[in-house]
């Protein structure tokens, strides 16, 4: 059995199987396990820990205890395509390689959903992901003035760390839209059900009233101002305009599940109307139309941690039963726990749905980082007769560069579907094709002469 | 070059090796185990790249390969 992807999902999958005595192969892109909300873990220190928090150094119990020969994690291995036969093709220390699994669980994860503002694309604007990434490994920290700015729980956890390392925040500028706050309390009772959730959440709220940075709520009309570097941040609150300078301008807009690999494989995909993203579509074990392949984690839909480790669990608990083992009990005592975690998503995900003004940005607004295509851009070639997204790839370049639509496909689609006041479904998404991840000439020829060899 | 974005924390996940990279043409202190990401912001490296169409200066966004 192969997983794709070291993160929670991934690394109880493996464990898992091992338990039945199925030989497994992981492969992740980076150098150790974690996936991104526990990267580094195995390598964190106490005071890393200390500044990351609780929740992160939880990811130490998914590290394997001791060595394992059935177990053969591949770290550093990009992998760039998968076959419907089972055939896995990666890069792994400079070459091109393969293997081949009966079984294979993708745990690919979640992407940070692109938050284009006017400007985001000065250097000195990262994503609140980036800036909690170089914090986990190597270990950087900002100086200077840095402005957080965006919408849900990975903004505020950030400035909580930030400031448990002595980071001063110049300004945390919430553009959650108030009318959230009405759409999620309806769901409230279901937050009520996941305790462990709720208490981090206002934990998190009295940490981040304690270290009090300016903290604008209900913020409108960002824009990242700055000619050769972001200089800073405009906005305005209740029609009042603010302006506040910064080095670093972090952006956040909550996470939606990364795509590439099902897309590629051409599984069908449902529209999430609260999350606004798409959804490759999976059973119970994260079975999916095509027979030995599963999903797991955030890549099937936004779980959180917690409930990825359950459904990579599961998916492999599915595994083994197919290879004739009883798991019957183990599967009924994973789904009860994996119902109880998922209770909270209705709240958090009405909390923190992305507002108009980040889904169908102002036209002077860069959609497409790689090929610099703004949503003005867009809407041309939506008024000369465009109708859907691979129309206007191949008219307008959005979503040709090397990020392979990433960091514009959700946005292209929301401003072409408002544009021509169509159904998001009706104008698609990108059509994607291997290899999922830019691949060396060299390499591939590489493993050209390996394989007739 | 320009005061640095981000500054090492008491050398978390450091290997221990110091070493020098070139970015055009300019020696740059960097540890092992850094990715190039990572090193170059550290070193006050803020402009990496021009952007494709407009020659407007560039870095790196989401840290995770996906940008």
């Amino acid at each position: 059995m192969a997983v794709i992807g070291a993160g929670p999902a991934g690394l109880v999958a493996v464990a898992v199987a091992r338990q039945y005595g199925i030989e497994t192969a992981l492969l992740d892109e980076q150098p150790r396990a974690g996936g991104q909300i526990y990267r580094n873990i195995g390598a964190a220190d106490e005071a890393m820990t200390a500044i990351l928090g609780p929740e992160y150094a939880q990811g130490r119990d998914l590290l394997p205890s001791r060595d394992d020969p059935g177990r053969h994690d591949i770290f550093g291995a990009s992998v760039w395509q998968i076959t419907r036969d089972g055939g896995i093709y990666y890069s792994h220390e400079s070459g091109a390689s393969a293997l081949t699994a009966e079984h294979i669980i993708l745990a690919t994860g979640a992407i940070e959903r692109p938050m284009p503002i006017p400007g985001w694309t000065l250097p000195g604007v990262m994503t609140a992901g980036a800036g909690q990434t170089l914090l986990k490994n190597p270990g950087l920290l900002p100086q200077g003035k840095v402005v957080l700015a965006g919408s849900g729980p990975l903004l505020w956890l950030l400035a909580a760390q930030y400031g448990r390392a002595g980071v001063d925040i110049a300004a945390l500028v919430e553009t959650t839209p108030r009318a959230n706050l009405h759409r999620a309390a309806l769901k409230l009772p279901g937050l009520l059900r996941e305790g462990e959730l709720l208490r981090q959440g206002r934990a998190l709220r009295r940490e981040l009233k304690r270290l009090g940075p300016r903290h604008f709520k209900d913020a409108r009309g960002l824009r990242a101002v700055g000619e050769e570097h972001v200089r800073a941040l405009c906005f305005t609150v209740g029609g009042q305009e603010h302006e506040i300078p910064c080095d670093l301008l972090l952006l956040h807009m909550g996470v939606t599940p990364n795509v590439q690999f099902t897309r590629a494989l051409d599984l069908p995909h449902d529209w999430d109307d609260v999350q606004r993203c798409w959804r490759p579509r999976s059973g119970p074990g994260g079975a999916t139309e095509i027979s030995n392949l599963r999903l797991a984690g955030d890549g099937a839909g936004i779980v959180g941690a917690r409930a990825a480790a359950l459904q990579g669990r599961l998916a492999a608990l599915a595994v083994a039963g197919e290879m004739g083992e009883a798991v019957a009990n183990a599967v009924a005592e994973a789904g009860n726990e994996l119902s109880r975690r998922l209770a909270a998503r209705p709240f958090l995900d009405r909390l923190f749905a992305p507002g108009a003004e980040c889904l169908d940005p102002p036209d002077d607004t860069i959609v497409c980082r790689c090929e610099e295509v703004t949503a003005g851009g867009i809407r041309d070639l939506a008024a000369r007769g465009c109708r859907d997204v691979n129309q206007l790839k191949a008219l307008g370049r959005p979503g040709m560069g090397p990020c392979q639509g990433r960091m514009c496909g959700l946005t292209v689609a929301e401003v072409l579907a408002r544009s021509l006041n169509l159904p998001i479904e009706d104008v698609d998404y990108f059509r994607l094709r291997w290899p999922a991840k830019p691949v060396s000439m060299h390499e591939l020829a590489m493993f050209a002469e390996a394989e007739d060899a | 070059m320009e005061r640095p974005l981000f500054r090492r924390l008491i050398d978390v996940g450091e290997t221990g090796a110091k070493l020098t990279i070139y970015f055009e043409g300019q020696a740059i202190e960097a540890r092992a185990g850094d990715t190039v990401a990572a090193a170059l912001p550290a070193a006050g490296i803020r402009d990496f790249r021009a952007g494709p169409a407009s020659a407007a200066p560039g870095s790196p966004f989401c840290m995770a390969g996906a940008c």
